[in-house]
């Protein structure tokens, strides 16, 4: 396995109560799985509530984590993912999933048109992919954005490669169905920006 | 983990591209701050039911926390007075197996009950600053920690905190840090429920302020502080008033010398009291260091106000031997009017200006002529002839040419009236008078060969050789007087002939201004551009005089001046009488 062997040292500390090696254990995977609860719940608060769950159930029950069935960050996916997936059966969907104000502005040195299309473009794609199911919606998560395998995915959601494969597939069509008008114009972006700003202009 | 056959789920760039657009933030530092904490949480021991997971503290927190003696709560270590009653906090640790830094002393008393006066005399001898409350109600509230530790405070104790063992510095940084974290700690709770976080903070701090404001010793040390500061702002404006009447320094010694024997005798009566000095309730040994501090400041201040005082005397002295030693003689005293008089607007002179005539100093010309030849039609227009003081009048103007053609010795008619209020007229016309609307010809009807209604050679309806009502020459009403004040005339302004907007006192205000519309055949022929026209609002309300300026073809010149022409408005005023104004109107024709 390639993960770095001390995940499972700096995790046995941790447990004995060494709060230096949890700290470095929580760097190494805060980003990570703060994006992907981000991802899947749509909100910062939510996402922040998964994560510290997630990283205080390796201290408080250290047993659920078995080295030998999968890796330290394969574990924490898939804890993060059931407390997201316990979020929703607890509070329904809708929760947080209109705070626009937390999208990131990274676009801030390019021109406010630009930016302003961007912008719109980001909002589509997010609502697009909250507006899937939980199970399409990790799925996709896992495997576009975290760049996760098949095998990964279908191992943090306690499912077979099969059933990945198609909850990917439906993801993926119900994607296609909703931002199709910017499928098009995505392409024309990548080409030259310049185009868009005419033509909006 | 092996590779698993994944055909038709990495191609998908066009898709992938899109989704990379949603970019997701990182995790804040207030998540990382929780994680920390709740893992102290987890491995401190320290009950999880009080803490709150929207406010983490941290370990060092968790273990030094702060009792307050009064409502019997512990506090994190970052506040000094309790946040529900303002009492001061004592430090207590968190086992409570060691006494308060502010215990009594005597270790064997650990009795957590409520002492009268006279038991407490008892009970500490040694804590010699807790003495007594002269008043009989309870004064000790003993109240045993978590874990059995006793914290022995006076209530009403009052601790201030700006004289600390910690520099101020060191102070100021450790209090800016605790508002960034307290900001921290609040801000997603207000986020997750503004209103009642507002409402709960509102109503605590009013209970604070209610609480603080009930303390015997705070009103009196607000009443000192504010006697303190008027006496300063007083005695600032005093100096400052000395500096003009010199007469009020007396009074500035005097109250100087009161406030600063108010200021002691203030403090001098804490100093003195029985029971402890109590400078808004400290402890008599802080009071003594903030009394003597408060004294050594005001003591300071009053010395440079001393200082800037004697220096402004020094100065004053210096330059009253510098006058002396110059030994200036006066010579003369001029004295400068501060406006010149204007002469009243009247039938005065035809000349603009506010001057009364040519003697240097303002004067107030008097005067005036008249005349005519008994003719039955009123005087007819035209213009004055050659007005001049120094030359004496040989001929009467006359609005009839001279019966002679070509004289030999020909002779000018002249008034006798002041060339710098009837200036000369160089227009082709017959005499006559300028105020006149009549044209046909004519002398007037009064006496004297001159012209008007008047009796004399001059003009108009006075008597004498001058212009205007008035007597005897010159112009402006009255007896004769020659007037001054340099160029112009004396008033009697011409409010019929027609203004420029810099001469006018009030221009012309616009109530409303039609737009032109566009003609058929401009807009056919795409004309864009710009109509010019200079017209007269009249005093009458009209628009007149319309001349253009710089015009368009096509009926555009037309369209703008049918728009000038219904333009409404209120006329230009000078001197309270409307009159007409020359105004520059712009009609912009565009197409779009």
């Amino acid at each position: 396995m390639p993960e770095r062997t001390t995940d499972e040292f700096l995790l046995q500390k941790a447990v004995n109560g060494d709060q230096a090696a949890f700290l470095e254990l929580y760097d190494r995977y805060r980003q990570p799985i703060f994006r992907f609860a981000y991802r899947l719940v749509g909100s910062v608060e939510i996402a922040e509530d998964v994560t510290h769950d997630c990283f205080l159930s390796l201290i408080r029950k250290p047993e659920n984590f078995r080295p030998e069935r999968a890796s330290l960050k394969t574990y924490l996916f898939a804890a993060a993912r059931n407390l997201a997936l316990k979020h929703f059966r607890d509070t329904g969907r809708e929760a947080g999933l209109d705070e626009i104000a937390e999208e990131p502005k990274d676009s801030s040195r390019r021109g406010p048109l630009r930016r302003l299309l961007d912008e719109e473009l980001a909002t589509k794609v997010r609502d697009a992919i909250l507006s899937l199911p939980p199970l399409q919606r990790e799925a996709l998560v896992l495997f576009e954005y975290e760049g996760f395998s098949l095998n990964e995915v279908a191992e943090i959601a306690g499912t077979d490669v099969g059933a990945i494969k198609a909850r990917l597939y439906r993801a993926r069509e119900g994607l296609r169905r909703i931002l199709g008008p910017y499928l098009d114009r995505n392409q024309q972006l990548k080409r030259g920006q310049e185009i868009v700003t005419l033509r909006e202009a | 983990m092996g590779v698993e056959p994944e055909d038709g789920f990495v191609s998908d760039d066009e898709l992938k591209s899109l989704l990379e657009r949603w970019v997701a933030p990182g995790p804040s530092r207030v998540l990382d701050k929780r994680i920390e904490t709740s893992f102290a949480r987890e491995f401190s021991g320290a009950d999880r039911l009080s803490q709150s997971v929207l406010l983490p503290h941290r370990l060092k927190e968790v273990v030094s926390m702060k009792f307050c003696s009064v409502c019997e709560e512990k506090f994190a270590d970052k506040f000094s007075f309790c946040p529900v009653d303002g009492t001061p906090l004592k430090p207590v640790s968190a086992n409570g197996d060691e006494p308060s830094v502010t215990a009594i002393k005597d270790p064997s008393v650990t009795a957590s009950v409520i002492v009268s006066r006279d038991q407490a005399a008892t009970v500490d001898t040694s804590a010699a600053h807790q003495d007594l409350a002269t008043d009989g109600e309870p004064i000790y509230a003993a109240a045993a920690a978590a874990g059995g530790s006793t914290a022995l405070v006076r209530r009403d104790e009052y601790h201030l905190t700006f004289l600390d063992d910690s520099g101020l510095i060191a102070r100021l940084g450790h209090e800016l840090g605790d508002v960034r974290r307290e900001y921290q700690l609040t801000w997603p709770e207000f986020k997750r429920d503004p209103f009642g976080f507002t409402k709960r903070t509102f109503v605590g701090y009013g209970q604070m302020f209610v609480k603080f404001l009930r303390k015997p010793n705070v009103l009196l040390a607000m009443g000192a502080a504010l006697l303190g500061m008027l006496a300063l702002v007083g005695a600032v404006m005093m100096i400052d008033r000395s500096q003009s009447a010199g007469s009020s320094r007396v009074g500035l010694v005097v109250f100087s010398i009161i406030a600063g024997g108010l200021l002691v005798a203030l403090f001098s009566t804490w100093l003195g009291r029985e029971r402890g000095a109590a400078v808004m309730g400290a402890e008599p040994s802080d009071s003594r260091s903030v009394v003597a501090a408060m004294v050594t400041s005001f003591l300071f201040l009053f010395s440079i106000l001393g200082v800037i005082v004697w220096l402004e005397h020094r100065h004053k002295q210096q330059e009253l031997l510098a006058q002396n030693a110059e030994e200036l003689q006066v010579d003369q005293v001029f004295d400068i009017p501060n406006e010149q008089p204007t002469p009243e607007p009247g039938p005065a002179g035809l000349n603009k200006g506010s001057g009364g005539g040519s003697k240097p100093k303002p004067e107030k010309p008097g005067g005036g002529g008249g005349g005519g030849r008994e003719e039955a039609k009123p005087a007819s227009f035209g213009k004055t002839p050659q007005a001049s003081l120094e030359v004496p009048q040989i001929l009467p103007p006359d609005p009839k040419p001279p019966q002679i053609k070509n004289p030999s010795l020909p002779v000018a008619a002249t008034l006798n009236a002041d060339p710098m209020l009837i200036p000369p007229d160089a227009r082709v016309l017959p005499y006559g008078d300028p105020k006149s609307k009549s044209t046909d010809p004519s002398s007037g009807p009064g006496k004297g060969n001159g012209i008007g209604t008047g009796e004399g050679t001059g003009i108009g309806p006075g008597e004498g050789n001058g212009y205007g009502p008035g007597r005897g020459g010159n112009t402006g009403g009255g007896d004769f007087n020659a007037g001054g004040g340099g160029p112009g005339g004396g008033g009697g302004g011409d409010y019929s002939k027609i203004f420029t907007g810099k001469d006018v006192t009030s221009k012309a205000r616009l109530l409303s201004k039609p737009e032109p519309q566009y003609t058929e055949e401009a807009r056919k022929n795409q004309i864009t551009g710009t109509v010019t026209l200079k017209v007269v609002f009249a005093s009458n309300g009209q628009v007149t005089n319309i001349r253009t300026v710089s015009g368009l073809p096509y009926g555009l010149t037309e369209r703008a001046i049918a728009a000038a022409r219904q333009i409404k408005f209120v006329p230009a005023t000078k001197d309270g009488h409307q009159v007409s104004m020359w105004m520059q109107l712009e009609y912009n024709f565009n197409l779009y």
